[in-house]
């Protein structure tokens, strides 16, 4: 289910920059992402690219493509906060934030009523809890397998010859469901060929991929408990197809933002920034090339 | 702050292989000892010299390990087969004998590989599932017997009270000594850090015991006069300070140890084996084996050993007491890859916590390097969540 909250956004031109202009850059495992605010919280500037293989090339270039929307110069930022994996390589930024607080400010920002958040992104799946005050409360993490994950989703794309998009609209329809053993991501693409072979149908298949995603969500989900709205976050809550199998394991409604899912960590970086900002009161950063933050502080790794 | 008698320890640790082997040269033993509650003075007092195996964090050697047992046993496990595979080790190479214990069960299939693989002479004891009941305990004394027998074969000559009690009377003032300095990295008025200490109980798994007695006690010494004279000034950084709890941190195994002290918070104490675990609790009562035999059941008890009830389990009370004596704001708890009794405890012990308020993350990882930054993020949010709520 769509949050019922939309966040204002807007283009701006150069015209209209305005004085305090905070960043958050969440560098994923496959995808970069960064988000720009105005001082009024708006979103003045977003981008999305993938990582690829040098994480903070990608991290600069986002943010660059993002703040090209604002007509505005990286040295008119007030505050840069980097989160993601890639983070460490974020040298410009002023601070490291993990993205478990990251997720968590932009799920608070953009559904108050959040007290749970599941997040799967390009190669793990966490789910975060939040105390009254929006604060993580606790959290749990996958370990290093990929099973599940996003990653994950793209290796079943690749066996069906499909888009991530047309994954979770192929599940929509009343199929029934034919269960997936592994969420391995090896042992699952051969379950997956012999089941073919077997003349399954595709849409049973995928739903029992989108259940077997579910069902692991949910055994991490039993190590913090599920309290208040579940958030979902991360570019797998765009499939339509594991978002109602999430549904159905958990026994509760999930709110999938209208805001781009996969934007949630930046744009928690970049909440968390705004209010450094005005905290601290608005000071330029040295410009991106100039490699390290005229803003070191303590918190910064 | 760099402590002489650190330094002190350092230089006997580098010197200890060498001292070894002269000592077999005029035909001393060394017993190397694995496992949790092998009363490392009974090898002492039978006149050998007893050495810790506890080597761990480098992955080529589990995946040597993993050749001759499944790679679905712990690393800890597999990095020792691993080392005696390889033989490399200048401790491994001086072994007269090995000693484990059946407290943890993948210990008694290691046991097995060294003896039939690599032809070690290998004493086995075993340790009741049930420390507590009658038969538990009479079991165990029995095998205590039949350990200090195997040991008077080694070593060519019977085991005498004196001996005992000149070895318990040791082994006592070790740890006690080892409770103190712990004590005093926990307390905000000292300059001693807890992974000082953490070295200085790790380097005694080697040093002759009286050397290493003296070598505490002078830590000690130096650490209240340090205290004495800086007083005044603040002598504990002000960094969320957590405790290490779960499976085994061995010589080497330092992964966990490095992320959580980049990421900003103080260690301030410890609950494992390789470290304060391995003196919570034990007191020899009198110097008889059936006193010793007494202390090592009525100790801490290991995550292996069975128990139901998590009201009276003492595990989870011990590390609700030692995180609110340490004032830990929270607790890392380790789970090594495949240590089942560790990893199976972990929840309970995290929502036995979460009671007294008292958070804990568990960081599952293994001797490899390729999870290094999930770990990271584990952490580091973990310390992101106790700063929030200091």
């Amino acid at each position: 289910m769509k949050s019922e909250m939309k966040l204002a956004t807007h283009s701006a031109n150069a015209s209209s920059v305005q004085a305090v202009l905070a960043a958050g850059v969440d560098i994923g495992s496959l995808g970069a992402k960064a988000v720009v605010l105005g001082e009024d919280g708006r979103v003045v500037g977003s981008a999305l690219m993938p990582t690829g293989v040098f994480p903070e090339q990608s991290g600069r270039a986002v943010l660059e493509q993002a703040l090209q929307q604002t007509g505005a110069r990286l040295e008119q930022l007030s505050y840069l906060v980097a989160t993601g994996y890639g983070r460490i390589s974020a040298e410009y930024a002023n601070k490291t934030i993990t993205e478990i607080t990251c997720h968590a400010k932009g799920a608070k920002h953009l559904h108050p009523a959040t007290g749970t958040i599941i997040d799967i992104g390009g190669q793990d799946c966490k789910v975060i809890r939040l105390d009254e005050d929006g604060h993580v409360n606790d959290f749990a993490m996958n370990d290093k397998c990929a099973a599940g994950t996003g990653r994950f989703l793209e290796v079943i794309a690749g066996v069906f010859k499909m888009s991530l998009d047309q994954l979770g609209e192929l599940a929509h329809g009343d199929a029934p469901l034919v269960p997936i053993n592994n969420t391995c991501t090896v042992f699952a693409e051969t379950e997956i060929i012999s089941l073919l072979a077997r003349g399954e149908r595709a849409e049973s298949i995928l739903k029992g991929v989108f259940a077997a995603i579910a069902s692991r969500v949910s055994g991490i989900a039993a190590r913090t408990g599920v309290e208040g709205d579940v958030f979902f976050s991360g570019g797998v809550a765009k499939n339509f197809g594991v978002v109602a199998a999430l549904e159905s394991v958990l026994n509760c409604r999930v709110v999938v933002p209208e805001f781009d899912p996969q934007m949630v960590g930046a744009l928690g970086a970049a909440v968390l920034a705004l209010e450094a900002a005005q905290t601290q009161g608005a000071r330029a950063i040295q410009a991106i090339t100039g490699g390290v933050s005229a803003l070191p502080e303590r918190g910064r790794r | 702050m760099s402590w002489a008698a650190l330094k002190a320890i350092r230089l006997a640790v580098a010197r200890r292989p060498g001292e070894l082997a002269a000592e077999r040269t005029h035909g001393r033993k060394v017993i190397g000892w694995i496992g949790y509650n092998v009363p490392e003075e009974l090898i002492y007092a039978c006149g050998m010299t007893p050495v810790r195996i506890a080597q761990g964090g480098d992955h080529r050697l589990s995946e040597i390990g993993s050749k001759y047992i499944s790679n679905q046993n712990c690393h800890f496990l597999r990095h020792c087969i691993g080392l005696f595979a390889e033989n490399n080790d200048s401790y491994i190479q001086q072994l007269d004998a090995v000693v484990t214990d059946t407290t943890c069960l993948q210990l008694h299939r290691m046991a097995q590989l060294l003896r039939h693989y690599f032809h070690v002479n290998v004493i086995e004891l075993g340790f009741p599932r049930d420390p507590e009941r009658n038969a538990g305990r009479i079991y165990f004394f029995a095998e205590i017997q039949h350990f200090v027998k195997r040991l008077e074969e080694l070593a060519g000559a019977p085991l005498e009270e004196k001996k005992v009690q000149e070895a318990v009377q040791l082994y006592e003032k070790i740890g006690n000594a080892v409770r103190e300095l712990y004590q005093l990295a926990a307390s905000m008025d000292c300059r001693l850090r807890w992974r000082d200490v953490y070295e200085a109980v790790q380097s005694g798994y080697w040093l002759d015991r009286s050397v290493y007695l003296e070598l505490l006690r002078e830590l000690i010494r130096e650490v209240n006069n340090d205290a004495v004279a800086t007083v005044d000034q603040p002598l504990q950084p002000l960094k969320p300070r957590v405790l290490l709890a779960g499976s085994s941190m061995v010589v080497g195994d330092r992964k966990v140890i490095d992320v959580v002290e980049a990421a900003g918070a103080e260690i301030v104490g410890d609950l494992l084996w390789s470290g304060y675990a391995g003196y919570c609790g034990l007191t020899r009562k009198a110097a008889t084996l059936e006193a010793i035999a007494v202390a090592y059941l009525d100790r801490l008890p290991h995550a292996a050993v069975p128990h139901m009830e998590l009201d009276s389990d003492r595990r989870l009370h011990a590390i609700e007491d030692l995180a609110q004596s340490t004032k830990a704001a929270g607790v890392v708890y380790y789970s090594l890859r495949y240590c089942d009794p560790f990893s199976f405890k972990m929840q309970c012990t995290k929502d036995w916590l979460k009671c007294s308020g008292m958070r804990l993350v568990e960081v599952q990882t293994d001797y490899a390097a390729m999870d290094i930054e999930t770990l990271r993020t584990r952490i580091e949010a973990f310390i992101e969540m106790l700063e929030v709520s200091r």
